[in-house]
């Protein structure tokens, strides 16, 4: 049985199409264009939560869980900074529990400057920036001793998360926190979507990020993807009509895509 | 938030009172254990040729991940193919020196005169880090046993008799991963091959990753796949039919105080509906 | 200036880095077999990854001084919540001390085995030698060498003698006495080869002196195989595998599982409060996890003898061509991800953003 050790020239071409196709947003972004993204529905509950938070006089919580600093973290930080631009503006207290030793100082300066943007830098508070733990269910305790003991009004939970999820959620519905999260985990969606007020599934997190932000990077990024999976879109439904041509025509075999793909360089010697 | 307490009581009465009684009930028949027991029965492994297993799993998931650890090893034992076992996860340790031991105890008890000893029935090579590099390193060596180097108490591989000479992956006819982790088994799926080779996988997952791991048996890169307890419940049923005097009442006890638990969620959830439903009435009523 | 200057030489190299580091793996896997070998990449691609391994296990000790530095300072200056900082460290010191104990006895333990797996593996050299001897080093004379052997034999029965009495005079603490009975057969064996070595003149290799080196060789692999294991059953009654042993399975592993047990009870609170079916699509959902969940269980076929088939189906079916799509919408995200980390395209500010 075969394997995929190295790459195919059909992969190959798609991974170029998907530098160029990136490449082209990315310019287009830093050029000023203006992508649309849709309004996502989570955006008018993160600004709903906040909102509660203020006629309650109860904290804000955000978590980002288990992410590590990458992609995923900066999409995070993107709504972490609009939450925290409305927190400042509400003059409410902020606390972000976290998980990773490193996150910590991009989740410190991403507040921080979300305060200064809205005139309030002297009301930052790094204490609430607060780490708990590396190790998942410490992170997860800690994360339920902290959400009982300031009864938080609201919890974002925004990032990477895995069996903790339904821990961390449980504890916020126990304090009757207004919940919003997303999860790029998909196993946890199910226990977001029973749990909290509002979820977000899987990509409308970097879509989120993308609309509160505008960052270009990001927009970029979303308008790539989407076009993409458009190819890929367009690769399947091609390939279901040749499999389904070829029980008439089976000269039609050598053209499937997913031959094309898997025809490795020995191939190419026509 | 007595209702809660409430349901929080009625759990633990339903996953307690079977293992306190001691309760246990034949499990359901699922077919991709039973595909798992095939595959591991047809597995044909030459002097020098071995099973590779990767428990990836920690205390977190014991539960679920233990019992299909423990059912794949005393499979692979009973059928003497000699056994890798290593991590890509740092909290797996404990359990690559505990179950193999506690399996092999087992066999020996069940059959006396009979041995499996380590460093011939299996070695331990211990938590390798490096994940998807690891895996891709090993895929490319010439000899899995010299590049493994020590075990993990610091013994070379290679001077165990069963494993001086593995050669290349392609002398590891299976290779099985335990773990309830995310992402681990993505890297036994990607980078476990090469060009013109690819190995037996079979994989034991936790319950909430049984719908992801479903799409790898249906593409046919899985080739047997334990769904949590019950899979590993199941499995050890086909294992006692072949061989009666293997040992799976515990195993069995748990999978009933499972099955309570399912059947109180389900009765939670068509409560949870219907309740709610007498509440409106009587508040129209009144 | 200075330092502005210093942050932006100290970005560029990163992005150098990350650029050559991905570049490898890149070209490794988009460059044919052929083209890989020609290069060699594939002969020096062990050394690399070890390399990359190496610089990600580093970060084992970045976070171990990011937590002594966080905690630390926490419980010097007595900030609020500093006992349970105290309560980390203490734990992080005490399994650390643990943990190096018990690998230091190990590593004892293995050494004394490997000087006993030698004595088989010094005789079988002895034996090749003699069948056809090196040219690329010099051997002393073949007499010498098993005088060596010898002597080096009887210090090594010696050795697993008073190692195997310990374990005894212990109560074998979990060596079975069938093992002990094994490795005393096997010394007493090897004491007798050892003397019938020492009676026979060996000034020249004859078929009859290599049998019996061959024999000899055979028969220490076997003890060895019998110490290696009466040596490991001491080991697990040792003092530091029962702090090690108390430490991860009485704490460590019934915390977690403490922790990962809540999950149980938690999923039943929402169950009971959130599972509502108000649309047809709720309730199709709903249907599909009831028959799900009793498929699984030992009492579903009670109730339909089909259910399990019916899950099974659910499974294969519905439930793989949703999550097939959520994995090619993941896997591209995860590509265009991988290409921002790898050219190092990253977010700026969020506050030079539009709104």
């Amino acid at each position: 049985m075969s394997g995929l050790e190295h790459i195919t020239p059909g992969i190959l071409v798609v991974l170029v199409i998907a530098g160029i196709i990136l490449y082209r947003e990315l310019k287009r972004a830093q050029g000023g264009y203006h992508h649309f993204i849709r309004r996502i529905p989570g955006v008018d509950a993160v600004e709903g939560a906040v909102g509660r938070c203020a006629e309650l006089g109860r904290p804000v919580v955000f978590t980002t869980a288990l992410t590590d600093v990458g992609p995923v973290l900066y999409a995070c930080l993107g709504v972490l900074h609009a939450v925290a631009r409305k927190v400042a503006q509400y003059k409410l207290k902020l606390i972000v529990p976290q998980y990773s030793p490193e996150a910590m100082a991009l989740v410190e300066d991403t507040v921080r400057e979300a305060y200064r943007d809205v005139g309030r830098g002297s009301s930052f508070d790094p204490d609430g920036i607060k780490f708990l733990s590396s190790e998942q269910f410490a992170f997860a305790s800690g994360y339920m001793g902290l959400m009982h003991r300031e009864k938080a009004g609201a919890a974002f939970m925004f990032g990477a998360f895995a069996a903790e999820a339904l821990v961390l959620a449980e504890a916020g519905q126990q304090v009757g926190a207004r919940q919003v999260a997303a999860s790029v985990s998909p196993e946890q969606v199910a226990f977001f979507i029973c749990t909290c007020d509002y979820t977000l599934i899987g990509e409308e997190l970097f879509g989120a990020s993308a609309y509160l932000s505008r960052e270009p990077v990001q927009v970029a990024t979303l308008a790539a993807q989407d076009r993409l999976k458009l190819l890929f879109l367009v690769l399947i439904v091609v390939g279901v009509l040749f499999a389904t041509l070829q029980v008439w025509y089976p000269s039609l075999a050598a053209w499937m895509p997913h031959h094309l793909l898997s025809a490795d360089w020995s191939s190419l010697s026509w | 938030m007595g209702g809660r307490r409430l349901i929080y009581l009625l759990m633990i009465l339903a996953v307690g009172l079977p293992i306190v009684f001691g309760i246990s009930q034949k499990p359901s028949r699922l077919v991709s254990a039973e595909r798992m027991y095939d595959v591991v029965e047809q597995v044909r492994a030459q002097p020098g040729e071995v099973a590779m297993v990767w428990f990836d799993f920690g205390p977190n998931t014991i539960a679920e991940n233990e019992p299909q650890a423990q059912v794949l090893i005393e499979h692979l034992f009973r059928r003497r193919i000699p056994v890798v076992l290593l991590s890509q996860y740092q909290q797996a340790e404990r359990f690559l020196t505990k179950i193999p031991n506690e399996v092999a105890k087992r066999l020996e008890s069940e059959m006396p005169g009979q041995q499996w000893r380590y460093g011939e029935a299996w070695v331990n090579a211990g938590f390798r880090p490096g994940g998807s590099i690891f895996i891709q390193s090993m895929v490319n060596a010439a000899d899995v046993s010299k590049f493994l180097g020590r075990d993990v108490n610091g013994m070379p591989i290679s001077h165990y008799p069963n494993f001086s000479a593995i050669g290349g992956v392609e002398r590891v006819k299976l290779v099985g991963e335990i773990t309830g982790l995310v992402g681990v088994f993505d890297n036994i799926i990607q980078f476990f091959q090469k060009n013109d080779y690819r190995p037996t996988i079979v994989h034991g997952c936790t319950s909430i990753t049984i719908p992801e791991a479903y799409i790898f048996l249906d593409s046919g890169q899985l080739k047997g796949l334990l769904e949590g307890i019950a899979g590993a419940a199941w499995y050890s049923e086909v294992l006692k039919a072949h061989f009666p005097g293997s040992e799976n009442k515990e195993l069995l006890v748990t999978n009933t105080a499972l099955s309570a638990a399912h059947i109180v969620l389900i009765l939670l959830i068509v409560l949870g509906n219907i309740v709610p439903l007498f509440e409106r009435r009587r508040a129209n009523h009144g | 200036m200075v330092t502005t200057h210093a942050t932006d030489t100290r970005t560029k190299l990163i992005r150098i880095f990350t650029f050559l580091g991905g570049i490898y793996f890149f070209l490794y896997f988009v460059l044919p077999e052929s083209a890989v070998a020609s290069l060699g990449m594939k002969a020096h691609h062990e050394q690399i990854s070890n390399g990359f391994i190496v610089i990600g296990a580093m970060a084992l000790g970045l976070g171990l001084y990011n937590i002594v530095r966080a905690h630390g300072a926490r419980v010097v200056f007595q900030r609020s919540g500093w006992f349970n900082s105290l309560a980390l460290l203490i734990g992080l010191v005490a399994m650390i001390g643990a943990t190096s104990a018990q690998w230091i006895e190990n590593l004892r333990n293995t050494r004394d085995i490997r000087s006993v797996q030698v004595l088989g593996e010094f005789a079988t050299r002895i034996v090749e030698d003699a069948k056809s001897p090196p040219t690329d080093r010099v051997v002393p004379p073949f007499a010498e060498r098993v005088s060596a052997l010898v002597r080096y034999g009887e210090d090594r029965v010696s050795l697993i003698e008073s190692h195997t009495n310990v374990s005894v005079d212990a109560g074998t603490n979990g060596a079975s006495s069938a093992l002990v009975g094994e490795v005393r057969d096997r010394i007493a064996t090897t004491r007798v080869k050892l003397g019938e070595l020492k009676t026979v003149s060996w000034d020249q290799p004859s078929d009859e002196s290599l049998s019996r080196l061959t024999q000899f060789s055979q028969d220490a692999a076997k003890l060895a195989s019998s110490y290696s294991i009466i040596k490991r059953s001491h080991d697990a009654h040792s003092t530091s595998q029962k702090v090690y042993d108390f430490l991860f399975d009485g704490l460590f592993n019934q915390l977690g599982s403490a922790m990962f047990a809540l999950l149980g009870v938690y999923i039943a609170a929402a169950a009971y409060r959130a599972f509502r079916v108000r649309t047809i699509e709720s309730g199709l959902m709903m249907t599909a996890a009831v028959i799900v969940m009793l498929g699984q269980i030992s009492f579903g076929k009670e109730i339909y003898e089909h259910m399990p088939s019916i899950r099974q189906w659910l499974l294969e079916v519905p439930n793989s061509a949703a999550f097939r799509a959520i994995r090619l919408g993941a896997g591209v995200a995860g590509l265009m991800l991988a290409i921002r980390m790898w050219l190092s395209i990253e977010s700026k500010s969020f506050s030079s953003g539009r709104k």
